[in-house]
């Protein structure tokens, strides 16, 4: 059975390195996620996962509820993504962002293969709401109700519904395409 | 080639969490320096939070000039206030102790650390310290007041 987060981060504060080690690779993909769902460029995403990590770092002993270290993760690098929204990072923004509204696809991204075509042209037509939700999701298929919804904005009632409609969706784009020539 | 609409929801979300990890996969650097982070953790501080931050003060969708950012970091015995001016690809700190009383200033970012004093007014100014991940830890002439570390920020 895999070890809990509450024993991950009460070793960690120990100084077990490898507890550390299995926290990040627990949650760090998850985090990328969110950040980058949020429409930052690569080089400001990485500064606000660098930014939260740092930040659990300072806050390992403080945390009240060490088994929710996931949800703190979410809380702390969604926040740190507004931050950089509102302010800016490295790079000038050219447009304003509106909360519900962020830019498709992530900056400095493509499709690489043919066979993304086809999920790159259905995620191009989910709703907004729907595109960050099956990210985060897709990103960490354990994560909680709670951390799906803290990632999101969103009350944690809503994210069973929201989930199973946005599955939905994505089906409907998907049986909408045709099949791309491979010629 | 495989129906992916048909995919069961575990194999459907497989698919798309490959996709993104094609298209957009997280940098090897970024798990590295996650993990390096633990390095940094100070022991024997007091954590002064990040309790206001005017860049969430400002009105949704207005977006000035990038001008001054004011920080406030607050530990139960002690506040430490910083005014962040954008210089290019640098930032120039300008900081106030909540208490009149000179400090060594610890200033750590992304690839290392930097010292400045503050005076005994408890001001200090900083210039060059790159863009991204900012913490200060404020040492005290005087052992008695624990060392005062302030929240990881992204400048």
């Amino acid at each position: 059975m895999a070890t809990t987060a509450a024993a991950l981060v009460e070793a960690a504060r120990k100084g077990d390195e490898q507890s550390w080690t299995e926290l990040v690779d627990r949650f760090a993909r998850l985090i990328w996620s969110v950040a980058r769902s949020y429409g930052l460029s690569e080089a400001d995403t990485a500064d606000v996962c660098q930014t939260t990590w740092l930040r659990l770092v300072e806050h390992l002993d403080q945390i009240r509820q060490p088994d929710s270290v996931g949800s703190w993760l979410v809380t702390a690098v969604r926040r740190e993504s507004l931050r950089m929204l509102r302010h800016g990072g490295r790079e000038v923004p050219t447009e304003d962002i509106e909360p519900d509204d962020h830019p498709w696809p992530p900056p400095g991204t493509g499709p690489a293969e043919e066979y993304h075509l086809t999920l790159w042209a259905a995620f191009a037509d989910l709703s907004d709401r729907c595109r960050r939700l099956l990210r985060v999701w897709a990103a960490a298929a354990d994560a909680s109700y709670q951390e799906i919804a803290i990632a999101l904005g969103v009350p944690v009632g809503s994210i069973g519904p929201t989930r199973a409609r946005c599955l939905a969706d994505l089906r409907r784009l998907l049986s909408r395409q045709p099949t791309p020539d491979t010629a | 080639m495989t129906d992916l609409a048909q995919l069961p929801e575990a194999e459907l979300l497989a698919a798309v969490n490959a996709f993104f990890e094609q298209v957009d996969p997280m940098p090897a650097a970024v798990r590295t320096a996650a993990l390096g982070s633990i390095a940094w953790r100070t022991v024997d501080a007091e954590l002064a939070e990040l309790i206001e931050d005017s860049a969430l003060l400002s009105s949704a969708g207005v977006r000035g000039p990038h001008g001054p950012r004011l920080l406030t970091f607050s530990a139960p015995d002690v506040s430490v206030v910083v005014e962040v001016a954008e210089v290019g690809p640098t930032r120039r700190l300008v900081g106030q102790l909540g208490d009149p009383r000179s400090a060594a200033i610890e200033i750590r970012f992304r690839e290392g650390t930097t010292w400045v004093e503050a005076d005994d007014l408890g001001r200090f100014v900083v210039d060059g310290v790159p863009a991204g991940p900012v913490s200060l830890v404020c040492r005290f002439p005087d052992t008695d007041i624990a060392p005062l570390v302030t929240d990881w920020v992204t400048l």
